[in-house]
């Protein structure tokens, strides 16, 4: 679950439904950013499970 | 080698756990969310991670994962929480020449593939607890999901884990 501070509270995240155009876009194309880290990670967990074997 | 080594608490670890860290020292927020946090582990609605610095063997905080659907439906782990200990925030592990923060992200991402190979989750949420750690999350590669809170300040971030999900149109 997640929380916010909200009005000095914390309070549960609200859920989000009926996603707007711009919104969707966010969810459905990675970064570049997101793309290189997805690889670095990737290649270590590779280097990790060759040493391991 | 790494420099950070994690596993993962079990329920009969969680009271002395949480007695390992000093949480007087953070917000009153950070404390009553720490004290959800426990109890939701404690009836399996969450798993903590736990990191250790491998030098010395010294506990240096925990991430806290779980499932969520609360983004339109679209299933996805969400990072709960993740705590540093004050004296590793924004310091920067000398092995990786990255910040504690990062390795952690790291960790969650390299989660988010295994699981991802037996599971089809291709997104990871969280929603910071304030803006500060927002751009530190933006800086990490999560992008937010705009006006998805009440508030900027509420808005969901998302890390993709698909270069491209045709599913969502």
């Amino acid at each position: 679950m997640a929380y916010v501070i909200r009005n000095g509270k914390l309070e549960k995240a609200h859920q989000i439904r009926n996603l707007t155009s711009e919104q969707k876009n966010v969810l459905r194309v990675s970064t570049q950013k997101q793309l290189d880290k997805l690889e670095e990670v990737k290649k270590r967990v590779k280097k990790k499970m060759s040493i391991d074997e | 080698m790494n420099s950070v080594s994690s596993s993962i608490l079990s329920i009969n670890e969680l009271n002395n756990f949480f007695k390992k860290f000093n949480f007087k020292q953070d917000s009153k927020h950070i404390q009553e969310y720490i004290s959800f946090i426990k109890e939701a582990s404690f009836y399996h609605q969450n798993i903590i991670h736990k990191f250790y610095d491998t030098k010395d063997n010294k506990l240096i905080g925990f991430v806290v994962l779980s499932t969520t659907k609360a983004v339109d439906n679209i299933t996805g782990i969400l990072i709960e929480f993740i705590y540093l200990k004050s004296e590793y925030r924004g310091m920067i592990d000398k092995i990786h020449q990255t910040k504690y923060s990062y390795l952690i992200l790291d960790y969650v991402i390299e989660v988010a593939i295994k699981i991802q190979k037996e599971i089809a989750i291709n997104h990871i949420y969280l929603v910071p607890i304030n803006d500060k750690v927002r751009t530190i999350y933006q800086k990490y590669g999560f992008e937010n999901i705009p006006h998805s809170g009440n508030n900027k300040f509420e808005d969901y971030m998302v890390f993709n884990l698909l270069e491209e999900d045709f599913t969502i149109e």
